[in-house]
């Protein structure tokens, strides 16, 4: 697909923040193109986190998960995708550049004007480095041989537009990864994940988004949202694409103190289910929830009907209590982490400065009042108050309590061991091999809707995503019909049996639509 | 109305690691001359993405600490976020060790025989912790901006917390000494306060009354002097019918202390696990009988190995311990001397090197260093002396040439001395001579000087005389042997 092509696709839908122009050696290889979310670390073009305060900013320094893609000599990056702000929420509607809208879904109207080209400059890497971009000029440099010429397209929003009233949200935060894929633009996106932000997307445009275990992708180079739960993960539509990239970017990094020791990443296949047992699979009863929208229910029992018929699976109703605290746990735990984590974002060292401030209020506090969205903001003042002396117990250490609980829960029903907890896990002979349950309670509400609910209820939408993410357990959404997706839930570590028991179940799905 | 003094410290110490606690930069602040924010990893200015990862070194320099100061090492301990906005805190937050830290309930024995004091005090301690120093921030006076250099980022500092168990100001001068003194025998710290390597908080409390913390204060003298300082402060605040409520922090400014902030305004540092970083577990059982063996010699032992085996004073055994270097340089000379050049007569070197030779290098300005002098120069200069080729009084002369001018310690001893005319009038006869000859000068020239000590009894007036000898002689006679020649003369 040409550059031209890219623009006129993404004009309309918002998809990209930055769109790559490839230099004149990467042009015409036959490879598999993937989209990179905003809040990986890239070289060639800004990284923003889809946020203002980080308009401008340029990284000396590439991610793992884009360095390991490069290496490869497989990939060609086509841009980098828009995303809620620092990954909060769950519209792609928070984001500084503008909302990404759902693909599955008719627009009339362009949303972007055009792309507007930037150029920078940057010394040429020497091959074995890993660090280039030492100083980023933005004009053309006398010595331009010593240089790599670097150019991207960034949007500019158009002034006015219309979403069409039948306009459903793509979810996120990293709808435009899940656009990017939905419209055909890439094979497939990388995103990350923290509470549902790869899931919920791929379920709203139909497409498999897979979360994996916590640790098992790198993080370097990914901008912390909340780093006990942040996942790095993929969408395609295609489950061999997701296990290609997956086994190349399956491996230890020292540079992420969180990266996956190797002897904890499960790699052998074949003995899942010994003595051809069937494959047991769990529905918690938890998740029978008011809000569930009746389709959804209807459809989780064919569902379960039809892999039942198989005679390949058997299916148990499993109870993890806890999952109905997930939520206030959830959202306790990442304000908190956010709230420390995005207090870099000063003006000082990098990212955009608001060069002014008064009597009462700091240059840092001007700059961070404007630099930042109204969720973001709104979620670092819960998450410092859940750290201040008033509700740190009474708050964050009983989140953590909670969800040390849930994972202990989560231990007592899958028959596998969870790879970090070994003595404490795996004891269930009657254990579950897999949970499968809907990843959203409902089908996308409309954008109309949506601007109008409170953030409050708009949290109600992660109810399904967030218990695995508080586990860290690898989870794949497997669409089913418009703008609908089951979880597969695995245990910890067992990332390559829920990549394969994903076949069965699309395949599964594919005959329920 | 007397007040019992409670003091308690809190001591920040850079480690001197190779590199920093969480990057891969380089650790090297000390060096004064390191340009502004050249020593700075991504981590270090806190770019996004980046990911913080533990430098063992730092670990192990932590430990030895703590084994030194008797801690209780913890099989687990975690890294904290201490949160606050500050221009020269490109996190935010500072990862610390707030709710495990490395080591805990310490103690350390400040003793009558080697710390000088009165009687042996116990000083608990309470923890030790890691943790990452900050930027600094240099405020300049004219526009009201601030530079911010991040070299300091990053690098690895310990965090001691002591009970309030000192009762003296002179307790907590020996403590901070003897702290310094710790850290440079282990080698984990360059011990200075003036460069900041080590920084001292104090919290000084009376009786009952909550403790006011001591911020900021640059050197020992000013610690001491603030403590009393604030301790009388307190005192009166007491006796006046006042009283402390609140615990408060308060700065020094050379003369008094003054108010930083109060309760009221205190920050809240909301402190959080870090979501990222491993708690670091030790299999103690393996590691401490291992690291045990690795540390050096107690400073207390080597000090008591220099009295015994070497003999030195307590206070000459002190100074070479303040100063690793000199230390072994003595050591060194002490073999040349004994071992190599078996002058098995001669008195200790230690004089003529950390009274004279040190003597010297302060008058020139000199700070030491093992090149100014060879240890086989010095011995062969002490041997000078030993065989009487020159006085003690030349010898001293001869020592300043030496190290002011450094070329001529390419010419051989013997040589100078000769073109100085410094070689000693050795020869029986001839010295008994001109020692004769110029006593006989001096005393008809200084009638005045005669009169005071022949009929007055001012009998110290005679060391005037005998410096006006070794003035005519050009020092090449001892004056002793002067001596006795003028107190034969005049007195008998």
């Amino acid at each position: 697909m040409s550059l031209k092509q890219i623009q006129s696709v993404s004009r309309r839908y918002n998809v990209f923040t930055s769109i790559r122009v490839p230099r004149k050696d990467e042009v015409g290889l036959a490879k598999l193109r993937a989209s990179i979310k905003d809040n990986f670390a890239t070289i060639r073009e800004t990284t923003t986190c889809g946020s203002r305060i980080l308009n401008d900013y340029i990284s000396p320094f590439n991610s793992t998960v884009v360095r390991l893609l490069e290496q490869s000599g497989t990939t060609t990056i086509v841009g980098k995708t828009n995303m809620d702000e620092f990954g909060m929420g769950n519209s792609t509607l928070n984001s500084f550049y503008g909302p990404t809208l759902n693909p599955l879904y008719v627009q009339e109207e362009d949303i972007v004007s055009e792309y507007k080209e930037k150029k920078f400059w940057t010394p040429k890497a020497k091959a074995d480095s890993k660090v280039i971009n030492k100083s980023v000029l933005y004009e053309k440099p006398q010595d331009s041989e010593g240089y790599d010429e670097n150019s991207y397209l960034k949007p500019v929003m158009k002034q006015n537009y219309t979403i069409d009233k039948q306009m459903r949200i793509i979810g996120g935060s990293s709808g435009g990864a899940a656009a990017s894929v939905a419209l055909d633009l890439v094979d497939f996106a990388i995103g990350s994940d923290t509470g549902g932000s790869i899931r919920l997307p791929a379920c709203y445009t139909s497409t498999f988004g897979f979360k994996p275990s916590y640790g098992r992708i790198s993080r370097w180079g990914l901008i912390s949202y909340a780093q006990s739960l942040d996942t790095v993960g993929i969408i395609s539509k295609k489950l061999p694409v997701i296990d290609k990239v997956f086994r190349m970017l399956d491996r230890y990094d020292s540079a992420d103190p969180t990266s996956l020791a190797e002897n904890k990443r499960v790699r052998e296949e074949g003995n899942w289910y010994p003595g051809g047992r069937k494959v047991r699979i769990g529905v918690p009863v938890e998740f029978r929830l008011g809000n569930m929208r009746v389709e959804i229910k209807q459809e989780l029992v064919d569902l379960l009907t039809r892999l039942k018929r198989s005679k390949l699976v058997e299916i148990y109703p499993v109870s993890v209590p806890s999952i109905k605290y997930s939520l206030p746990t959830y959202y306790t735990l990442v304000t908190s982490e956010a709230s420390s984590n995005l207090s870099r974002f000063d003006g000082i060292r990098y990212g955009y400065r608001a060069d002014e401030f008064s009597e009462t209020e700091p240059e840092f506090t001007v700059t961070r009042s404007k630099g930042f969205g109204e969720e973001v903001k709104r979620r670092i003042t819960l998450g410092t108050f859940s750290l201040s002396s008033y509700g740190f117990d009474s708050h964050f250490m009983k989140a953590t309590k909670l969800r040390s609980i849930l994972i202990n829960e989560f231990n007592s029903i899958f028959i596998d061991k969870h790879m970090l907890l070994p003595e404490t896990s795996g004891n269930n002979k009657k254990g579950v091999d897999f949970i499968i349950c809907p990843t959203s309670v409902d089908k996308p509400p409309l954008i109309s809707d949506y601007y109008s609910t409170s953030p409050v209820e708009s949290y109600l939408n992660d109810v399904m995503t967030i218990p695995p993410s508080l586990a860290g357990l690898p989870t794949m959404n497997v669409p089913c019909g418009k703008s609908t997706g089951f979880q597969l839930i695995g245990q910890f570590g067992w990332d390559y049996k829920v990549m394969k028991f994903s076949e069965v179940l699309a395949e599964v799905c594919q005959t329920c639509i | 109305m007397s007040h019992q003094l409670k003091v308690g410290l809190e001591i920040h110490t850079q480690l001197k690691t190779a590199r920093k606690l969480f990057s891969l930069s380089h650790n090297n602040t000390s060096i004064l001359l390191t340009k502004p924010n050249s020593q700075v990893s991504f981590f270090d200015v806190s770019l996004p993405g980046t990911q913080p990862r533990l430098n063992p070194q730092v670990v192990l320099y932590a430990l030895k600490c703590a084994i030194a100061m008797n801690c209780r090492i913890n099989a687990v301990s975690r890294f904290d976020r201490k949160h606050y906005f500050y221009g020269d805190q490109p996190l935010g937050y500072q990862i610390t060790q707030r709710y495990h830290a490395l080591a805990n309930e310490g103690k350390v024995v400040l003793s009558k025989k080697y710390d000088g004091l009165p009687h042996d005090t116990t000083i608990g301690i309470e923890q030790i912790q890691i943790e990452q120093d900050t930027g600094r921030s240099l405020y300049k006076l004219g526009d009201g901006s601030t530079d911010v250099d991040f070299n300091r980022s990053n690098i690895p500092l310990i965090e001691m917390v002591t009970k309030p168990d000192f009762e003296d100001v002179e307790q907590v001068r020996s403590f901070i000494k003897k702290y310094s003194r710790m850290l440079q025998n282990l080698d984990v710290c360059t011990g200075e306060l003036d460069t900041g390597a080590i920084r001292v908080d104090v919290n000084v409390s009376i009786d009952k009354y909550p403790r006011i913390e001591l911020k900021n204060i640059p050197t020992t003298s000013a610690i001491v002097n603030a403590i009393r300082y604030e301790y009388k402060r307190q005192c009166d605040v007491v006796n006046e019918g006042g009283s402390i409520r609140d615990v408060e922090t308060r700065g020094w400014d050379g003369k008094r202390t003054y108010r930083l902030r109060s309760k009221e305004d205190s920050i809240d540092y909301r402190y959080m696990p870090d979501p990222e970083l491993p708690a670091l577990k030790l299999d103690i059982a393996d590691i401490l009988p291992k690291l045990k063996k690795t540390l050096p010699l107690s400073v207390e032992r080597k000090m008591d190995k220099l009295m015994t085996q070497y003999g030195l004073k307590l206070r000459d055994a002190n100074i070479l311990l303040n100063d690793p270097i000199l230390l072994r340089y003595y050591l060194d000379l002490y073999d040349e001397v004994y071992s190599k050049r078996s002058l098995h007569n001669m008195d200790n070197p230690i004089n003529w090197l950390v009274h004279d030779f040190m003597g010297c290098l302060s008058k020139s300005n000199l700070k030491f260093s093992y090149n100014i002098l060879s240890v086989k120069e010095f011995a062969e200069f002490l041997e000078l002396i030993d065989n009487g080729t020159v006085t003690k009084q030349n010898a001293k002369l001869l020592l300043m040439h030496l190290v002011n001018n450094r070329n001529d310690q390419k010419v051989p001893l013997t040589k100078l001395v000769n073109d100085f005319n410094m070689n000693s009038v050795n020869d029986d006869e001839s010295q008994d001579k001109l020692i004769e000859e110029i006593c006989n000068k001096v005393i008809n020239g200084n009638s005045k000087v005669l009169k005071d000590i022949v009929e007055r009894g001012k009998q110290s007036k005679i060391n005037y005389l005998i410096g006006q000898c070794m003035r005519a002689c050009r020092g090449r006679i001892e004056a002793p042997k002067f001596e006795k020649q003028l107190k034969r003369k005049i007195l008998e």
